[in-house]
């Protein structure tokens, strides 16, 4: 069973990336997609210490580990759990984001 | 296929991901380097590696910092008093649980902190602490060096009065006589005593900026006023039961003429040496036409002007002395200087490596201990991660545990923090009390309270951060798993950096007992070297005659008549006297040899003797015959002399010296008409005053001095005959004073001292790291087995015989050895030619040593191992097979 069901930051940027890259991706390409779409400063191995992490918390799936190339390669994607935290977390902070309705 | 990035960064990266994620993260970047060098060349490859190594270890650094951060509120917060008392409470019965393991770690941790600090306060007294001079960093000697013959001398006024005048860079120099000329017998009171006294220049106490403690110090009028001012020692004065402020205007003889004292300057004061208690004046302006460039009796003591640095003064002295020698070719042509710094000089090149050496072994005891003491630690909680996971699954909170350990850790830190710090004031007072009496400076050795403040922090750093380490993993994984395997499982991972620590421990010890072996042969090589004559059955004293003695027939006869009367003593053989049986001089007297080219190399010592000194001192005659009172050297007619070996050697190799002909060099050397010397005999060499240094080629004359060693053989032990020598010394002329009679041996004992209080020293060190490495190998190989008591107990279940699994901790335990002391050997190997200078008489490389400390090791290793293996053979089956 999850720990948490609430995303930290880094966990969420790294669904987020997931999401937009629509289907099993490299560790690498997420953090391409991190990098190109946010500008945001952070090193690869984090990305891959955060994706093991969400995969121990069953938020991430690892599908077909190839082993085509001499590189211990794997591919990421959302898993069901993952999509639903992904989705419950979108829910908050739309609510958050949306403005206040000014008290009377 | 080569990666792009450079191994360091590499092995920085591998480090800073965990193993987990670890080939796949490492994979990655590799292929990304390649990418990137084959888009935008190589060099922005590496950057782009470097940025993500700098960027992940800034990240992980917030991490930590933020769970430190939280960690310490939270036990803040659950803290109070009564909290802390009940973490102390069961943190004492968490030691008294294995109180064996928590004295181990506590040992362990208290021998570091006790052996640096010891050691450091020494080094600090002797090497860091200021001289007790003003300014002293602008204070240098200067001496002359001979570039053709590779050694330094004294310097001549006239040279010296050249720097003084033609540099910019000085602001005063003084000179001084060379010490080893300037022993005199002192005579306060009825006691003569034999000291080491100084002649300096009036200026020589203002250049060094000492101040009398009464009286003054020397003034230029001194010379002049025939009055014969001496300058004293207050710890001088002290031996006849004098107050300084008494001593000033009171008479003394020295060397035989009587002197006033003038002024009494602090015990500290150690120009030019440790020794000197007594300072006499002189004045150096040239006696005209006498004083030659050539000149080696003086040092020059130089204080550099504010607004130079010395090593602007040493360049341009150096520059001078270069102008001189062009100037002054005849003399001066192979003359340059040699500016050595006052403490440096003081403290002397050969101490300085031995003590560095000593420091670079408390390092490596101190950083086996540390490592032994984290992983001992380690260990210890590792054992205790089923206790955790119970107390976890029972309630616990995680911050409880990691409290208990840290206030564990602590108390184990205090422990030894304590012990440690006296520990290390005691081992002080031992280096105190075992050091050698020559080494300058050691009464400034005082406890170094930052050395022992450093020590215990780092010990109060080091106990808990190791000991909550593992339990930190523990409270954050799967507990349940550790829970079912039933015992404290530790990760490869932890059992690869335990496995390197312990290798790295034997290693370090390696290479101390390396250098120990090394040592200790030395000494052997040292004790068992042959000075040349029987110095057990000699007995060596000073005869001082007072000025009623003029040179000539009134010495001779009391030097016959003294032989004479001392003879008669029974169980006295032979006696003689001789200018200085253990002063070693540089060899200064050139010899002009018959038929051969002028000025023939090397140089040699004359040696002043009376006859009989070839039987006072038991050489060995080797050729020729010895030299009788006949012999004494006369000017206009032939003079005979007699040769050591190491002469003939070097002048007359693979023929008989005996009948040749030779002339002392001067500029105005003739040889059609001086009849010069003949070769009478030749003796074998002696040795003096230190063993580890080879005889010089020396000449012996007849010459009878005011002033002259006594050598008398006795057939028993020369202690029995002292007091009946000096009895009769005093009958034949109680004006005659004799000093420092002694058996010669005491004299090389001093040199052999010095090295055992290194072996002394070396060796406690080496044992200590070695016990330390041991220590840990015997941890780890239990621990091991503990692990892996179901493994083994299946094992044996299956029918593995128990010599089988003996076997197998064995060899896992030798293979540990045997890498620790592959590596080790190969670092003692390069270490040891660092420290060639301390070695006598035994290479670096020495096989035997080596292989003594492989053997060693290796049956010491042997004996850790077995116990674990004993006990992994004797594992109960049945109960291992039915808990698990």
């Amino acid at each position: 069973m999850p720990r948490s069901q609430y995303l930290g930051e880094l966990e969420l940027t790294i669904l987020l990336a997931l999401d937009r890259l629509d289907g099993p991706a490299f560790g690498m390409a997420v953090y391409d997609e991190i990098v190109t779409a946010t500008g945001r400063e952070m090193s690869a191995p984090t990305v891959y210490i955060t994706l093991a992490r969400l995969a121990r918390k069953d938020y991430v799936k690892i599908v077909a580990p190839s082993s085509t190339s001499n590189r211990a390669t794997k591919c990421f994607a959302l898993s069901a759990s993952g999509e639903a935290a992904l989705a419950q977390s979108r829910r908050m902070l739309g609510a958050l984001l949306k403005p206040r309705r000014r008290r009377a | 296929m080569m990666p792009a990035a450079r191994w360091p960064y590499r092995a920085w990266m591998r480090m800073l991901i965990p193993a987990d994620v670890r080939d796949e993260a490492m994979a990655s970047l590799d292929h990304r380097v390649l990418e990137i060098a084959a888009a935008q060349g190589l060099t922005a490859a590496r950057r782009w590696y470097r940025q993500q190594c700098l960027k992940r270890t800034g990240e992980l650094l917030v991490t930590l910092r933020s769970q430190v951060l939280q960690t310490t509120r939270q036990i803040l917060a659950e803290a109070s008093l009564g909290v802390i008392w009940q973490d102390v409470r069961s943190a004492m019965r968490g030691i008294t649980h294995a109180p064996a393991q928590a004295a181990v770690i506590v040992g362990v941790l208290a021998v570091g902190i006790a052996g640096t600090t010891a050691v450091c306060s020494v080094l600090s007294g002797i090497l860091l602490r200021p001289l007790p001079y003003p300014d002293a960093d602008r204070l240098a000697l200067v001496w002359t060096f001979n570039t053709a013959e590779n050694r330094r001398d004294g310097s001549s006024s006239l040279n010296t009065r050249d720097w003084v005048s033609r540099s910019t860079t000085l602001e005063r120099l003084a000179l001084y006589w060379r010490p080893e000329f300037t022993a005199d017998t002192v005579l306060l009171g009825d006691r003569p005593v034999r000291v080491q006294t100084a002649i300096v220049e009036s200026s020589f106490f203002d250049v060094l900026g000492v101040q009398a403690k009464a009286g003054r110090t020397f003034l230029p009028s001194d010379i002049a006023s025939g009055t014969r001012p001496v300058i004293v020692r207050e710890d001088f004065l002290a031996r006849f039961g004098l107050s300084t402020a008494s001593a000033i205007g009171q008479t003394l003889t020295v060397a035989g003429r009587p002197a006033t004292i003038a002024g009494v300057v602090a015990a500290e004061v150690t120009l030019p040496t440790a020794d000197t208690v007594l300072w006499r004046v002189f004045d150096p302006s040239p006696p005209g036409a006498m004083a030659s460039r050539r000149d080696d009796t003086y040092v020059a003591l130089i204080r550099v002007r504010q607004t130079f640095t010395r090593d602007a003064a040493a360049q341009e002295i150096r520059a001078i002395a270069s102008t001189l020698a062009v100037e002054h070719a005849d003399t001066n042509k192979d003359f340059s200087v040699e500016v050595k710094s006052l403490r440096d000089e003081v403290v002397g090149s050969r101490l300085e490596a031995v003590l560095w050496m000593l420091l670079a072994a408390v390092g490596l005891v101190l950083l086996i201990a540390a490592n032994n003491a984290a992983h001992l630690l380690l260990l210890r909680s590792e054992h205790r991660r089923h206790e955790f996971a119970v107390r976890i699954a029972l309630g616990a909170g995680r911050m409880r545990i990691i409290r208990q350990l840290t206030v564990e850790g602590l108390v184990l830190g205090v422990v030894a923090v304590v012990a440690g710090v006296a520990g290390g004031a005691g081992l002080l007072e031992v280096l105190l009390w075992l050091a050698p009496p020559d080494v300058p400076r050691l009464d400034q050795a005082t406890f170094d309270v930052t050395v022992a403040l450093a020590g215990a922090a780092s010990a109060l750093i080091v106990s808990p951060v190791f000991a909550v380490l593992p339990a930190l993993t523990t409270a954050r994984h799967a507990d349940v798993v550790v829970l079912r395997s039933g015992s404290g499982r530790s990760t490869p991972e932890r059992r690869r950096l335990t496995r390197f620590l312990v290798a790295a421990e034997l290693t370090l010890a390696v290479v101390l007992l390396v250098e120990t072996g090394l040592v200790i042969r030395s000494v052997r090589a040292l004790g068992s070297v042959d000075p040349g004559f029987n110095a057990r059955s000699v007995l060596v004293g000073r005869i001082d005659l007072p000025e009623t003695y003029t040179p000539g027939a009134r010495i001779v006869q009391f030097h016959d008549e003294l032989r004479a009367r001392l003879e008669t003593i029974p169980g006295v053989n032979a006696v003689a006297a001789m200018g200085d049986v253990f002063l070693r001089r540089n060899p200064d007297q050139k010899i002009v040899v018959e038929g051969r080219d002028q000025q023939v190399a090397p140089p040699l010592t004359v040696e002043l003797v009376t006859p009989g000194f070839i039987d006072a001192l038991g050489l060995t005659l080797h050729e020729g015959r010895t030299l009788t009172s006949t012999d004494q050297l006369t000017s206009g007619q032939v003079g005979y002399v007699v040769i050591n070996r190491a002469m003939a050697d070097a002048f007359w190799s693979g023929e008989s010296a005996v009948g040749r002909r030779f002339w002392w060099w001067s500029p105005a050397i003739d040889t059609s008409t001086d009849p010069g010397l003949r070769v009478a005999g030749v003796v074998s060499d002696f040795r003096r005053e230190r063993l580890d240094e080879p005889p010089f080629p020396n000449a012996f004359v007849i010459m009878h001095m005011p002033s002259m060693d006594l050598a008398i053989r006795t057939a028993g032990l020369p202690e029995a005959v002292m007091a009946d020598v000096d009895r009769l010394v005093r009958e034949i002329d109680p004006g005659v004073a004799l000093t420092g009679l002694a058996p010669a041996w005491n004299r090389f004992a001093g040199s052999v001292a010095s090295r055992y209080f290194q072996v002394w020293l070396l060796g406690g060190f080496a044992t200590l790291a070695i016990g330390l490495a041991v220590v840990g190998l015997f941890a780890l190989l239990s621990q091991g087995v503990v692990a892996r008591r179901r493994e083994i107990g299946i094992r044996l279940a299956l029918g593995a015989q128990p010599s089988a699994v003996r076997r197998l901790v064995v060899r896992d335990g030798l293979q540990l050895t045997a890498q620790g002391l592959a590596v080790g050997l190969a670092i003692a190997w390069c270490a040891a030619r660092l420290t060639r200078q301390l070695l006598f008489e035994v290479s670096p490389g020495d096989p035997l040593t080596f292989m003594w400390v492989a053997v060693g090791v290796f049956l010491v290793a042997a004996v850790a191992t077995s116990l674990p293996a004993l006990r992994a053979g004797r594992l109960p089956v049945a109960r291992i097979i039915q808990i698990d």
